[in-house]
């Protein structure tokens, strides 16, 4: 009989661990590719796959739209004629009255904008007194889910959102999937990490709306099983959804840009009609707008020549007497045009041992351009290379120029005008991000439930009590689930 | 004779035979090395494989400190440290950190031996937490043979060809690994 029969409590260690490996997953096991790369390769923190890639128009720019403005200027004077023939609502009316309605409170409603492997969807609510924000008065809300979708239909896609809120009486941000993922509770499913803060974190977020991801990672990697599963998040896609967030927060969100930015969009219109529908509302549709300047969603991108910018690129060496190895590779970061593409390299050096500094600059000569070389400390050297063959990942350009045009439908705007009070109450944009892709200004509402003005409805799993949490000397530590953390304590 | 006096006096390994056994070491050891910086860290690629390129690099700076020792224990307090390091140099980033909670542990200890777990207890990120704190906190080859045993779903057979052992070896050290993840659970270290 073997050892463990004697045991009467290994059946119950046996038991569990069949069922909790059947309910977890492990990280994926890292393929001979990958493994090699750890031996050749040092740190990466100098480049590395970062978010600071611009690859559209800055923002707070005003809009520029690329389409002729002939057509839109003589149809911004469309007037429709009603069933009784007397002119009632022109496009100029709707749209000045479209101006006056963004100044006031508004609610915008994100649907449907998909990137493929990326789906976002939100809610902002701003219920100010006056033509922008105040934090003193102002009630601000903005939910925004972005959705990593599972390239293996087995698993679950991940739900990454950053929530904002702030009113007289209470101020918080609630971030689901900042900078990695759980993902071992179930089999297939993957469960981001999440926090809380709490304080005023508008500005903040105005100034960076998706800022609470922080390091979201633009790839991730699970298995259960034989089953594997990736995510991928690419720079590129990460700037359209923030160039849309500040087009509706700043542009569309502050009065006193909005008026530009509706001014070229009459212009950029391709075709501009006014009509009643059946609910006695005026409804102008502008269409055929090819995009919006301040997302410049279409616009390709032009690749430069990579194989050409990475022979000139200048990658440090530090040769280690010590270890007769290569014991750091970094650089000064990517050739612009490459960085700001969100272009992404993996540094590797080369593997091996050298006897002296000497020897490895000489194998170097062989096949790279040695800039310089530099003996540091007794034991160290810098060798400046040029032309080293790193892993170049171009995926976020790729995405640019191949998938981006193709999610791209001409854009239509929806402005309805209730001709008895005189107002604009609801605008709509179609065609953002994707045929589907619809974004909702619903003007002079602000209705939010008061439920999803707590913070605690975001927290599911959390044993631990937030006033402990405050108390801890340790508050960012990731005790149990979501870290609360009481940004006013340390103000 | 104080600690750093016995390290000193310990014999010294020779250099060609130290490279061969981190070699060794690292090639049998790196995955739990990798799912080790994965739990605590929370999955995020980029960051697992810079700490993976760290503790390559470290162990090969360091091999000349490699004294009358495995190699494996000592891959391990490298990646310990630079965990460690990790921690200390980021701690003001939101990024998801798993931490031991040796109270919490102790307790799932006694259930893990003395009852079957309820689905409902182990579908709890703090439990699910604890428990692969301590199943990738174990030794390579404790933790190699649970996770293709009872995730991987592997028989003993194949394991025992895998191992080339037979199959009541391999039951027995799955027995012993069993009580070893019990044991970690039951001592779990808050610094690993």
């Amino acid at each position: 009989m073997s050892e463990q029969h004697h045991d009467p409590n290994d059946t119950n260690r046996h038991r569990n661990l069949l069922r909790i490996g059947q309910v977890y997953s492990l990280p994926l096991r890292a393929d001979e590719v990958r493994q090699s790369q750890w031996q050749r390769t040092t740190s990466n923190k100098n480049i590395n796959t970062t978010h600071k890639g611009i690859t559209f128009m800055k923002r707070h720019k005003n809009l520029a739209f690329l389409t002729s403005g002939a057509i839109a200027a003589a149809a911004a004077l469309a007037v429709w004629f009603g069933p009784g023939g007397t002119a009632t609502v022109s496009a100029d009316v709707i749209l000045e009255n479209l101006k006056a309605a963004l100044g006031r409170k508004l609610t915008i409603n994100i649907e449907d904008i998909d990137l493929g492997n990326v789906a976002v969807e939100g809610e902002i609510v701003l219920d100010r007194k006056g033509n922008w924000l105040n934090e003193e008065t102002d009630t601000l809300y903005s939910e925004l889910h972005v959705t990593l979708k599972a390239d293996n239909p087995d698993w679950n896609d991940l739900d990454g959102a950053i929530v904002v809120c702030q009113s007289p009486e209470r101020a918080w941000t609630y971030c689901r999937g900042n900078g990695g993922s759980s993902g071992f509770l179930t089999p297939k499913r993957v469960v981001e990490s999440d926090f809380l803060v709490k304080g005023h974190q508008w500005k903040e977020f105005l100034e960076n709306p998706l800022g609470g991801f922080g390091g979201m990672p633009l790839s991730l990697s699970f298995s259960s099983g034989e089953s594997q599963v990736n995510y991928r998040f690419l720079v590129a896609q990460r700037t359209y959804i923030q160039q849309l967030l500040y087009f509706l927060l700043l542009n569309l969100g502050n009065a006193e840009s909005a008026d530009s930015v509706i001014d070229e969009l009459r212009e950029s219109a391709g075709n501009l009609v006014v009509e009643q529908n059946d609910d006695a509302i005026w409804v102008l549709h502008a269409s055929d707008i090819k995009q919006i300047g301040a997302l410049q969603l279409s616009e390709p991108v032009e690749v430069p020549d990579i194989e050409a910018l990475m022979r000139g690129f200048v990658t440090t060496l530090t040769y280690d007497r010590g270890c007769r190895c290569i014991s750091k590779v970094y650089s000064d970061g990517l050739p612009e045009p490459l960085s700001k593409l969100g272009v992404s390299v993996s540094l590797r050096g080369p593997s091996g041992s050298w006897d002296s500094a000497e020897a490895l600059i000489a194998e170097l000569e062989e096949s790279y351009e040695v800039v310089a070389s530099t003996s540091i400390s007794e034991s160290e050297w810098e060798i400046e290379v040029k032309g080293l063959p790193h892993a170049v990942d171009t995926s976020s350009i790729d995405w640019t120029n191949e998938v981006l045009p193709g999610l791209m439908g001409d854009l239509e705007l929806l402005v309805y005008y209730d001709a008895e009070t005189k107002s604009v109450q609801r605008a709509e944009f179609l065609g953002i991000g994707s045929k589907l892709g619809k974004i909702t200004l619903e003007l002079g509402e602000s209705n939010i439930d008061p439920a999803r003005m707590e913070w605690d409805g975001w927290i599911k799993d959390c044993t631990v009590s937030v006033e402990e949490l405050k108390t801890s000397s340790t508050p960012w530590s990731f005790r149990n689930c979501t870290v609360v953390y009481d940004r006013r304590q340390s103000d | 004779m104080t600690h750093t006096q016995r390290i000193l006096a310990a014999p010294m390994v020779d250099p060609v035979s130290a490279r061969t056994d981190i070699d060794e070491a690292w090639q049998r050891c790196c995955q739990s090395f990798c799912r080790y910086f994965a739990i605590r860290t929370g999955g995020n690629d980029h960051l697992i494989d810079d700490l993976m390129q760290q503790l390559w690099l470290k162990s090969r700076i360091k091999r000349n400190d490699l004294r009358a020792t495995e190699a494996e224990p000592w891959l391990w307090r490298i990646a310990q440290n630079l965990l460690r390091e990790h921690r200390r140099k980021n701690k003001n980033n939101l990024e998801r950190r798993v931490m031991a909670d040796p109270s919490l542990a102790g307790k799932l200890a006694r259930q893990f031996d003395t009852e079957e777990m309820p689905l409902e207890v182990l579908e709890r990120r703090e439990v699910c937490d604890q428990l692969l704190l301590a199943l990738t906190g174990l030794p390579n080859g404790e933790q190699e043979l649970l996770i293709g045993h009872y995730f991987e779903g592997r028989s003993q057979r194949e394991l025992a060809a895998a191992l080339d052992i037979s199959d009541r070896a391999v039951e027995g050290r799955l027995y012993r690994a069993r009580l070893a993840l019990k044991n970690k659970l039951e001592h779990l270290n808050p610094e690993e």
